[in-house]
């Protein structure tokens, strides 16, 4: 009879269809939506991931060390290097000398903006060092701290549950089922098992496809560390591992997944439509979704055991006033305790025996006061209230931009630039760009929206008759082209979030994160095929711009300094004060020569550079394939 | 009309559809009170007792004109309370003679709820007249140098902005949660996929179809019949959840200076509509009424192609989802995004998003709004919805003869 059962719900009512195509929109919606992480950490994961090696795990006096003494390092390498090659210059030091002392600083300095995430990370730790590890946290909180409404896997569960009853009222089979031998009772039970068993499947291959995509993206790591080493689960009444609590989560949702095919098949049973048990199932599992603080986890129905993540979150706070307008603590999240917990799971079990019941009663037609005489038929409201009253209990395209052939000297080039007749320069403070047409001498404001401008203008790139702009925003920025010939203005390149849905308020979206997103761009200049921009971290990177991908070409620029594009090359200045040289064609990071300098300018196809080791006198370096200096 | 009359009471005079639509005008109101009590309207609401006391003896004084008697009073008061509070040596204990019972609850209630929205209002005609210069300015420097787009749009500034004054002074942040409040839309779109998704398909499943088109007026006024009871149906729906929506907020919030230009709420200070602020939110449930409607025809296309109600119903779930996702682009920078959000009916529920700043397109020497382009792509969609549903009956007629004569044949073999 199961295999019966399985046949009618897979084959002839195309399950197989349904379960793949929600399979595939898991997986899209999964993917699309990524990874909990920041630019910082995603600019540098080989740095992060080097840290974790290194620090991570029990925070022990020895590593606590360890960390207090490389933040010391980071924060006074920059000076040191300065100091070192003063000294090199004023020839304290021979170059080897030099290179012996700095190198460890010029490594250290790359990866010092994702250091201060890890040492934030040791703050955290070091105040209960037994139960908060370090760990790489990116694909655990991805994984555990999130409430999300798993749209997938509701409308899997529905689409094959709603008609292993409904098909056969709407059919009039019920009829034919409950006058044959085994139709009355084992005919339900089976259904009934077959939905609930199919429910909780998926719903753990479900939790298992976002366990597998995070394993292979970003890494699931050191799950024997405790639960408490992520900081969202700081209050946590549990002493579990990672792992524990992932298992105990897919525990959660299997059961959730239980209880709400029982609930689909209640109602489908009840109203022997299947519309109204899809529509009645389906808002009984999302509604609960708008609710605020911890109430859903409390409401004996599936969307708390569907999420299963917030039993394990402790109590949450945000800042508040009080009358005085003094700062105090506000719960945001009631946490659920351990005792309440027990109570609420016994609550769920008893729910789910009683739905069972009632649904094997309500099928079969099966009438308690006519078989044993008693006034003790359940009514749909008994079983709910009692229910209610246990959880109760519980308490509560062709890109412009040209060909690769150009110069472009950063330093200059961001606030300066000459093309079809004008000179362009940024105000970078009033984030207002002007050009003055060097025939005439008329001034023209290029930033013209008439609104004001939505963000800050830190940066332009003056080439072949256009001005591109960069405008930094809250979570990103645009570059927009203005060309100067008709001054028409082009979106060129985005990675501002856009889209704005909020699904009527289902998607919570903590906007508090978005401010440690930034970018902090310093400059930027583009060819055809690739964006570069500096940040404040020294970080030198580079966009595909078909692809819109970033990577991270080098983290050892001198932010500041000068920084020259030459015919597909990067020059720089890296914090060993060398000159260095990005190649564009095998994408290798070298210095150039031996030179040492805090500024230069490519001329034609000449350097012209300060050489820090003759005081500072002019020199200058060949670029023809030849090189040299003189 | 009987036809139509008969559509109705068969699809929507059901009980369980009743039921569910009262509980849900009854959430709906439930969560509008949520709303105001939870501060999402007001913050005022969350407050103490006494600083909604001073919020409304000061709403009391100073609602209405906006005269300079008003305006010198609140930056007195202002300025008064920011010296005695500046150097953080106040008292902080309670003082009988103050708005709220303390000082600093008096500087944070005067310059929070009066002084900003007050100063917004009285500077609003000098701030939208440095961007009319701007836009006058950019009118001929655009002309000069040939480029028509920006040339077009800047003379739309030009005509649609100027003029601009705010006389009054009110509490507005009701009217700007009313008109983003969208859970009412949720429950309409929930309504309607139960009310529609069973439009065909019951008449499928119980062999109905048959009898209705060997019927004299079956085969080709029903789906007319059909769609002008679900068009009514979508109507009193909107009509039913916009009024409870504004009588919640009125009860619940005040809703005051209806009569007040739209510009008046400090987040459209930049829309191109001139309206009052009641006219707007009249013209913007037409808007919504349009968008739902697009919405429903489409799930009735479904119900026509579909045998069983499932498939409908988890079509009708995901386009919902996909429509709301691709609205969620509406007012992005890239022109193909927002392009591809004008497509989706359900961008005109969240139409004010497009309407809080200027957002346009321009096609040779027109400068258009966004909105109509949108409300003009759904009107179409509209039209090509309903000739599917009603024309398509015809195709789908002749491949039934076409199946029927073919096993008619086979059985006269037999």
């Amino acid at each position: 009879m199961t295999g019966m059962e399985l046949k009618k719900m897979m084959i002839k009512q195309k399950g197989w269809l349904v379960i793949l195509s929600m399979i595939l929109l898991k997986i899209f919606l999964f993917v699309s939506a990524g990874y909990e992480s920041n630019p910082v950490i995603e600019h540098n994961t080989d740095g992060y991931k080097y840290y974790m090696d290194l620090y991570g795990g029990k925070l022990t006096g020895k590593t606590e060390e360890a960390l207090k003494s490389e933040y010391r390092v980071m924060n006074s390498a920059r000076s040191i290097l300065r100091d070192l090659q003063q000294d090199y210059q004023n020839g304290n030091l021979t170059e080897s000398e030099y290179r012996e002392k700095s190198d460890g600083f010029y490594e250290k300095l790359k990866n010092r903006s994702v250091f201060n995430i890890v040492y934030n990370q040791y703050y955290y730790a070091k105040e209960d060092p037994a139960n908060r590890y370090l760990l790489d946290v990116r694909g655990w909180d991805t994984l555990l701290s999130g409430e999300g409404t798993d749209i997938a896997l509701m409308l899997c569960i529905l689409i094959l549950s709603v008609p292993v009853f409904g098909n056969e009222y709407e059919t009039e089979m019920d009829y034919l089922l409950l006058s044959s031998r085994r139709g009355k009772y084992r005919a339900a039970a089976v259904k009934l098992f077959l939905s609930m068993f199919v429910g909780a499947m998926f719903s753990c291959f479900f939790t298992l496809i976002e366990y597998m995509y995070l394993a292979f993206s970003v890494g699931l790591p050191s799950g024997s560390f405790p639960l408490k080493s992520l900081e969202y689960f700081q209050t946590s009444p549990y002493t579990i591992s990672l792992n524990g609590a992932f298992i105990l989560v897919l525990l959660l949702r299997a059961g959730g997944a239980v209880l709400f095919a029982e609930i689909i098949s209640l109602v489908s049973i009840l109203s022997k439509k299947s519309i109204v048990a899809l529509f009645i199932s389906s808002s009984l599992v999302v509604f609960p979704y708008f609710l605020q603080d911890s109430i859903k986890y409390y409401l004996p129905l599936p969307s708390g055991l569907l999420s299963g993540t917030g039993y394990l979150w402790g109590t949450s706070y945000t800042v508040a006033y009080n009358e005085q307008w003094e700062m105090v603590k506000k719960i945001r999240f009631h946490g659920i305790n351990i005792k309440n917990f027990r109570l609420i799971m016994a609550a769920f079990v008893l729910e789910a025996v009683l739905l069972f019941g009632y649904c094997m009663k309500k099928y079969s037609r099966f009438s308690i006061r006519r078989r044993f005489g008693k006034k003790a038929a359940v009514s749909v409201l008994g079983v709910f209230i009692l229910c209610i009253s246990a959880m109760g209990l519980t308490g509560c395209g062709k890109k412009d931009g040209g060909d690769e052939l150009f110069t472009f000297n950063v330093t200059k080039g961001m606030t300066y630039g000459e093309t079809s007749g004008y000179a362009v320069s940024l105000d970078a403070t009033a984030s207002r760009i002007t050009a003055v047409n060097e025939k005439t001498g008329e001034e023209i404001v290029l930033t013209r929206n008439p609104f004001g401008a939505e963000g800050r203008i830190p940066s332009i790139f003056v080439r072949d008759g256009f001005c591109y702009y960069l405008m930094q925003e809250e979570g990103g920025f645009r570059i927009f082209r203005i060309g100067m010939n008709r001054f028409d203005e082009k979106l060129v390149y985005n990675n501002v979030k856009e889209n704005q849905a909020d699904f009527f308020g289902l998607l919570k979206r903590d906007t508090d994160l978005d401010v440690f997103k930034n970018y902090n761009v310093h400059s930027f200049f583009l060819n055809g095929d690739y964006i570069y921009y500096i940040n404040y971290d020294g970080e030198l990177i580079r966009i595909d711009r078909e692809r819109g991908r970033e990577s991270v070409v080098t983290r050892d620029v001198q932010t500041g300094y000068s920084v020259s594009y030459y015919n597909g090359d990067i020059y720089y200045v890296d914090t060993q004060y060398r000159l260095s040289r990005f190649s564009g064609e095998n994408g290798q990071v070298k210095p150039v020569g031996s030179i040492y300098t805090d500024s230069f300018l490519i001329r034609g196809k000449k350097i012209e550079y300060k050489d820090l080791l003759m005081k500072n006198q002019t020199k200058y370096y060949n670029l023809e394939p030849s090189g040299g200096q003189n | 009309m009987r036809l139509v009359y008969y559509e109705i009471r068969k699809n929507f005079f059901r009980k369980y559809l009743i039921l569910i639509f009262f509980t849900f005008l009854l959430l709906n109101i439930l969560t509008i009170y949520g709303n105001y009590r939870l501060g999402a309207v007001t913050e005022i609401s969350t407050d103490t007792a006494g600083m909604k006391a001073g919020y409304q003896n000061l709403h009391n004084k100073l609602d209405g004109k906006i005269t300079v008697n008003k305006v010198k009073f609140v930056i007195e008061e202002e300025s008064r309370l920011n010296a005695l509070t500046a150097d953080n040596t106040y008292s902080r204990s309670y003082q009988p003679d103050t708005y709220t019972g303390y000082l600093f609850g008096d500087y944070y209630l005067i310059r929070k709820y009066f002084y900003q929205p007050m100063q917004y209002a009285a500077l609003y005609t000098s701030n939208m007249e440095e961007i009319l210069k701007k836009a006058e300015d950019n009118t001929g420097f655009y002309e000069k140098y040939g480029n028509n787009p920006q040339k077009m749009k800047n003379r739309f500034i030009l005509n649609h902005y100027g003029g601009r004054k705010i006389t009054d002074f009110y509490n507005m942040r009701p009217w700007e949660s009313l008109l983003d409040y969208d859970f009412s839309d949720f429950l309409i779109l929930f309504l309607v996929i139960l009310g529609l998704v069973p439009l065909y398909v019951n008449e499928k499943e119980s062999r109905m179809e048959y009898l209705i088109r060997t019927s004299k007026g079956g085969r080709f006024d029903m789906s007319a019949a059909k769609l002008l009871a679900s068009a009514l149906y979508i109507l009193f729906l909107v009509t039913t959840f916009s009024m409870e929506n504004y009588s919640g907020y009125r009860t619940f919030c005040g809703l005051f200076g209806g009569a007040l230009p739209l510009y008046a709420l400090e987040t459209y200070q930049n829309t191109p509509f001139n309206c009052s602020t009641l006219s707007f939110y009249l013209l913007f449930i037409c808007f919504k009424l349009l968008g739902v409607l697009v919405f429903a025809f489409l799930v009735c296309c479904f119900s026509r192609v579909s045998y069983r109600v499932i498939y409908p119903y988890m079509a009708g779930v995901l386009t919902l989802a996909a429509g709301v996702y691709i609205s969620g682009y509406a007012t992005s920078v890239e022109s193909g995004k927002s392009m591809l959000a004008l497509f989706s009916p359900l961008t005109l529920l969240k139409s004010q998003e497009l309407l809080k700043e200027l957002h346009g397109f321009t096609m040779g020497t027109i400068f258009g709004l966004d909105i109509f382009l949108a409300l003009a792509l759904q009107a179409v969609l509209l039209i090509l919805l309903i000739l599917f549903v009603t024309e398509g009956n015809k195709l789908l007629l002749l491949f039934w003869k076409k199946k029927n004569s073919i096993s008619g044949e086979g059985r006269e073999r037999q």
